[in-house]
């Protein structure tokens, strides 16, 4: 399968990927005093602005007899904006098999949808009890990830979510908030994908990966390899070379 | 939003609901000369949860309704109607239910009706059926110029009372008659909302379930 990427250049007669109920994922962690240079580096890539994160996130587990297995649900509140927004999510299990052995990057369901603020209460109500919670803290970057195929390009969105993941030890109170892994950011890159298209989603998700490849390492979910040794001299360069003006 | 009401049709004692009172309120409408603008469709369902064992106790609502309109293809509503609790979401928050597979769908109403303009009123009529079967006859009234609901109080009330003299010149077999919706204990504004309407049409469903 060929392939060519190129970070967010929108192709004319590239199509925009199809999305129907999946995210392509991986993951990896970087020590916090080299988030800045991520941050360059992201701008850089993606040409945008970077987003900023504050998501209190309340996961629910459905009660005892209620339903044939045990769920999650993810209730986000967005603390961003001056008014909260809420979402909830619901992520699936990840595609196994022989396919899903080979792709670099995680396939598994996922579907989101806002709702209004009784949404908590709403949910307790269905049977969906609160499990545990978590604050989540940084910024996102979106770009456009080119994959072509047998002559067909697509483009994917691929979202990249740096954050600190924090522990609220006094249940709802956020201002207790304590980071979870001190010294440690979490990095997310993910694009919603669909039963047709993840193969190449993964491909977009793989191919995007390698410019952030000097500053940390990013796997499927689980099976994260630790620091990248490169780090630092990486993150120096950056910076040395983000205050020159010149990004190459 | 324009505030609106949903009035139910209550049949006289021993009179069976039929197509003709949907037929009836419609020709009314018609000879008012309010203008006929397009068929108009809103769906209600009853959900109920799915227990690993049938005969053990679970700490969850014995039922709740999902509503969803066709004019607000984007949006899907939720009411918990004993616990007075309304929720708005995306449109695929359902599909969300479903993989979760801890719900079913139990009852399904079909709105479907008809929708006319009357000067500053926009007034639809539904036949509220379950599959073939008739369940209720309802009429929903909007004052497109306003939005609060204690200032059109009076004004809809007024209005409704000019219905039922038209409609009783007919000698129809019945009337038609307001549940009132407790918006408050719904903790929603005197500011209309789709939330509001979300609320009147499970209520109609309610009423047209023990019916």
């Amino acid at each position: 399968m060929a392939s060519k990427a190129e970070a967010n250049v929108p192709k004319v007669d590239a199509k925009l990927a199809k999305v129907e109920g999946k995210e392509c994922i991986v993951e990896g962690v970087i020590e916090t005093q080299h988030v800045k240079a991520l941050e360059v580096l992201l701008q850089g890539i993606s040409g945008n602005q970077k987003k900023k994160v504050k998501v209190h996130e309340i996961v629910l587990k459905n009660v005892r007899n209620l339903g044939k297995s045990v769920q999650e649900l993810r209730l986000r509140c967005s603390l961003e904006e001056p008014q909260p927004s809420w979402t909830v999510t619901h992520i699936g299990g990840g595609m196994r098999g022989a396919t899903a052995e080979k792709i670099p990057a995680l396939v598994r369901n996922r579907e989101d949808s806002k709702v209004s603020n009784r949404a908590l209460g709403f949910f307790n109500k269905l049977g969906y009890k609160f499990d545990h919670e978590l604050l989540r803290v940084g910024f996102t970057f979106k770009a456009i990830q080119n994959v072509t195929t047998e002559a067909v390009e697509t483009d994917f969105e691929i979202t990249t979510s740096v954050t600190s993941i924090h522990k609220i030890p006094k249940i709802f109170e956020i201002d207790t908030a304590e980071p979870l892994t001190p010294g440690l950011h979490l990095v997310e890159v993910s694009t919603p994908t669909s039963a047709e298209n993840f193969l190449e989603a993964a491909t977009a998700i793989s191919t995007f990966s390698e410019f952030l490849a000097p500053l940390l390492h990013l796997s499927k979910p689980g099976d994260i390899t630790g620091l990248s040794s490169t780090a630092s001299a990486a993150a120096t360069s950056i910076m040395s070379r983000g205050s020159s003006g010149k990004l190459g | 939003m324009p505030v609106k009401r949903l009035y139910f049709w209550q049949p006289n004692a021993g009179v069976p609901l039929t197509k003709q009172m949907f037929v009836l309120l419609c020709k009314c409408i018609e000879e008012a000369n309010a203008s006929r603008e397009s068929r108009v469709k809103a769906n209600v369902v009853q959900y109920r949860p799915i227990l690993k064992e049938e005969n053990q106790r679970v700490d969850c609502v014995r039922d709740f309704l999902g509503i969803s309109f066709e004019e607000q293809p984007d949006k899907h509503f939720f009411v918990i109607r004993a616990n007075r609790l309304v929720v708005e979401s995306d449109s695929n928050l359902p599909s969300i239910l479903e993989k979760l597979q801890s719900y079913r769908k139990a009852i399904a109403l079909a709105f479907e009706g008809v929708q006319y303009r009357f000067g500053d009123f926009q007034l639809k009529v539904f036949r509220v059926s379950q599959t073939e079967t008739l369940k209720a006859v309802v009429m929903e009234v909007e004052y497109l110029p306003l939005s609060s609901l204690e200032k059109t109080r009076v004004l809809m009330d007024e209005f409704l009372e000019l219905w039922q003299e038209m409609i009783s010149l007919k000698s129809p077999p019945g009337h038609l008659f307001n549940i009132d919706p407790n918006f408050g204990e719904y903790r929603l504004s005197d500011e209309y909302s789709w939330q509001h309407t979300a609320v009147l049409y499970s209520n109609a469903m309610a009423q047209a379930m023990s019916n």
